[in-house]
């Protein structure tokens, strides 16, 4: 009996392991072709099989049977309803860091490395409108040159890294099925099989029918060609007898 | 006490089969469990638990996967035992786990044990999920030929004979899925409902005593289980409906919770089949019991909204933060988009097909014959002007019809008669013919127990005629106003004026409880409504309210051998004129 506080249920094993051992003990003959280890033999051999065929597989691409197919394609539309809930759990909590670590720099001098993702470096209100630049202001404004082609490339494969991953999303999004919707029903999904298995089966019964035509064919043929030896053979055997 | 969700009780079950197998699983089951697991479970859930392959034990497998351990949640059939046995010979998988949704007989399972040589079967249980669980108080236990339980067992006494004894599984699968005792009650005078309640106490009382006991309470406190006869409210089913789901399944038909709109003009690929279950859609739970003005009304509401959210999304990138937000909710979007024009597409369909049908002027009189006070001639004169409109389709046609003669039975033969000859002169096919027959032979006064017109007892009587004359009869919406037996039929039960006469109770020993059941599970044999449902789910949510009237603290869940709508319910009767000629 169950302990549970809805949904009763009730375990059969014991029964089942009785009856079990009680078939074993009592020899009865079953109608299996001979013992275990040839089993187990091929039992091994088939899933040493199964596992190299599949890792076989994923390398080349190839889709080995149906069903393992469909194990791939549900196995793979599950790591990436995962790694969609993962990334964006990543990127909130970066986001998180990030603006409590500008929170921060901000307190103290202002001045510190992540005020490079603010609007630039404010250039010091100055009171000398000299036509030439002195020396320190010339390596100034060199600083600042390195420091805005330095900013450039990083904006670039920033760029060029959310592009890709917008490219991965949507790859993802294709093999996520969105819940409550008809993809999401098990019931539909394995229709889809079912349909295929139908046709085969229609496939099967037309190959067996023209496969019967043909044997039906085959006999007549045989027994026309059995009849003509037999008018030869009557045919020679009173020309003999002549 | 423990929620009495029915949709909880099968989730319950499967998830506790999907965790105590661990591991990389295929799921096996057979044509009945299919729709028991589709209806409550998804695909993207079912594959979190490492629930790879979902297979059917009948479909011809010829893969052998054997890293895969099968998890069989199956019906106890012969033929899902056969099938195993096959299966334990030729065995596809490294592990057999299995789940029977009822009990299984000693003997089968020594079958199985036997056919067991290779050891692969670490576990067998007994789950009582036996039923499709449709929506949180609304199941059904679906028989491969419903119409077999309205008729008599003698029409077919084969299909009748196993027809029951699936009713009895199904409907002590419920019962051990609450885990608690139940009182029975039936209703007089149908053959089914009395063989069921038979049947249903002869198997927890006596046959297996041992299992329904769940510990010993007064019999006082038990909740009750009534079986109800469909023919004891023909009308119900036959009346259109005007609230989302009770509509969608009358003009278009809900199976498990799909909605099909291949014949549809003008709908895209995307909907051509839908899912409408309250689960997992918002918008549905809020409005299932909506009228359709207020849902289209919600619905196109719903789907400006959407788009509008979607207009902010630009796919023009200003900025970081554009960026930042499309990656995050354009998923959440494309869903929220989908879902709205699910239900846009839905509502327009709906509104072509009563635009089409006329189905705002049928429907008037259709309430106005059932349920407004007896007036033959002016009745009579506005069924037969939409009878002789050539703008109303046959089946309405018929359904007025019908109708009509459910109410003026009695009074009516002539009008009825000259009715039904206006029908076959319009070229109603026989067989339409035949099911209005059978309704009035079969589900006619002489046949109901209950008040179906609240003109049975003066008492009945006396009331509408005071609802009537004070005007309380304050109806909201005219094309609404009828209020399914059921509804009067639990009131009289709760209030203690079921006669015991006409709703017998089945019991070994003792009197009548004293007490009103706080649980009940009503069982509609010939079939639920959704109406019922939507009746149902208002009293439920009734009883949470502290101004809930006579349904305060109770609850109540309705279950059938199909749901019904006017189609499905004629056609049972088609099919029952049918075997009544060889009786």
């Amino acid at each position: 009996m169950s302990g549970n506080s809805i949904g009763h249920t009730r375990s059969r094993t014991q029964m089942f392991l009785k009856y079990r051992n009680q078939a074993r003990s009592s020899s009865r003959p079953l109608g299996l072709e001979d013992g275990g280890s040839k089993d187990v033999e091929r039992g091994t051999h088939r899933l040493l099989e199964a596992a190299l065929a599949s890792t076989a597989d994923a390398k080349a691409g190839k889709g080995a049977s149906e069903a393992e197919e469909k194990v791939r394609r549900n196995v793979q539309a599950t790591l990436a309803a995962e790694l969609q809930n993962l990334s964006r759990k990543f990127r909130t909590q970066q986001r998180g860091y990030l603006s409590k670590l500008r929170q921060r720099e901000q307190g103290a001098a202002g001045t510190g490395s992540l005020a490079v993702l603010d609007d630039g470096p404010r250039l010091r209100q100055d009171d000398d409108f000299d036509a030439g630049f002195s020396d320190a202001q010339v390596m100034q404004v060199d600083g600042m040159e390195t420091f805005v082609e330095q900013r450039e490339g990083k904006i670039l494969s920033i760029a060029q890294s959310v592009n890709e991953m917008a490219q991965v999303m949507r790859d993802l999004s294709v093999l996520v099925i969105d819940q409550g919707t008809l993809l999401d029903r098990i019931d539909y999904n394995m229709e889809q099989v079912a349909t295929s298995v139908e046709e085969g089966v229609k496939q099967l019964v037309k190959a067996e029918h023209k496969q019967k035509q043909s044997r039906t064919i085959l006999c007549i043929m045989f027994l026309v060609c059995a009849v003509i030896l037999m008018l030869v053979i009557v045919i020679i055997k009173s020309l003999i007898t002549l | 006490m423990a929620t009495s969700d029915v949709i909880s009780v099968v989730r319950f079950y499967i998830e506790k089969v999907l965790k105590q197998v661990k591991g990389m699983k295929v799921l096996l089951l057979d044509p009945e469990t299919t729709k028991i697991v589709s209806l409550v479970y998804g695909q993207t859930e079912i594959l979190k638990h490492e629930v790879f392959l979902v297979e059917r034990l009948d479909s011809e497998r010829k893969d052998q996967l054997l890293h895969l351990k099968a998890v069989c949640f199956l019906r106890p059939t012969r033929e899902n035992i056969a099938l195993l046995r096959q299966e334990l010979r030729e065995p596809h998988y490294g592990e057999y786990s299995l789940f029977f949704t009822n009990r299984l007989e000693d003997m089968r399972l020594q079958d199985l044990a036997e056919m067991d040589i290779r050891e692969l079967v670490s576990e067998v249980h007994e789950f009582f999920g036996d039923f499709s669980a449709l929506d949180p108080f609304h199941f059904c236990i679906p028989l491969p030929k419903p119409h077999v339980a309205l008729q008599p067992f003698n029409f077919q006494f084969g299909e009748s004979s196993e027809a029951l004894s699936r009713l009895t599984e199904g409907i002590a699968s419920v019962i051990l899925s609450l885990r608690r005792r139940f009182n029975i009650r039936y209703q007089r005078g149908s053959e089914m409902c009395q063989k069921l309640a038979q049947a249903l106490h002869h198997l927890t009382m006596e046959e297996e005593r041992a299992l329904f006991d769940f510990g010993s309470r007064a019999a006082d406190e038990n909740p009750l289980v009534l079986i109800l006869d469909r023919k004891d409210d023909p009308v119900t089913p036959m009346l259109l409906q005007w609230t989302y789901q009770a509509m969608v399944h009358e003009l278009l038909g809900i199976s498990n919770n799909l909605v099909s709109l291949k014949d549809a003009p003008g709908v895209k690929a995307d909907f051509k089949e839908i899912v409408l279950s309250a689960r997992q859609d918002e918008f549905f739970q809020k409005h299932m019991s909506s009228n359709f003005g207020d849902f289209a009304l919600a619905a196109s509401e719903l789907l400006v909204e959407v788009a509008q959210q979607k207009k902010g999304q630009t796919k023009h990138f200003s900025s970081l933060q554009d960026m930042r937000n499309f990656l995050d909710n354009a998923r959440d979007f494309s869903a929220a988009e989908f879902n709205a024009s699910k239900h846009a597409v839905l509502a327009s369909e709906l509104q072509r097909l009563e635009a089409q049908r006329s189905l705002m002027q049928v429907s008037a009189v259709e309430q106005e014959v059932s349920c407004s006070n007896s007036n033959l001639q002016s009745h009579y004169d506005a069924v037969s002007q939409l009878v002789n409109n050539p703008d109303i389709s046959d089946s309405d046609r018929v359904r007025l019809v019908g109708l009509f003669a459910l109410r003026y039975e009695r009074e009516g033969g002539r009008h009825v008669e000259s009715l039904a000859q206006r029908l076959r002169a319009l070229g109603v096919p026989q067989a339409s013919m035949n099911g209005l027959e059978c309704l009035l032979n079969f589900a006619g006064t002489s046949h109901r127990v209950g008040d179906l017109y609240s003109d049975r007892t003066f008492r009945s009587r006396f009331v509408t005629m005071a609802k009537h004359a004070a005007g309380l009869r304050g109806v909201e919406n005219v094309y609404t106003q009828h209020v399914p037996l059921l509804v009067n039929t639990l009131e009289s039960l709760i209030k203690g004026r079921l006669k015991e006469a006409d709703f017998p109770h089945v019991r070994s020993m003792g009197g009548a409880p004293a007490k009103p059941p706080k649980l009940v599970i009503v069982f509609m044999v010939g079939g639920s409504t959704y109406e019922e449902a939507r009746s149902i789910a208002e009293l439920n949510s009734q009883s949470d309210r502290a101004d809930g009237g006579w349904a305060q603290g109770l609850k109540f869940i309705l279950g059938g051998t199909s749901v019904q709508n006017s189609r499905t319910f004629l056609n049972d009767m088609a099919e029952m004129a049918a075997n009544a000629k060889f009786h």
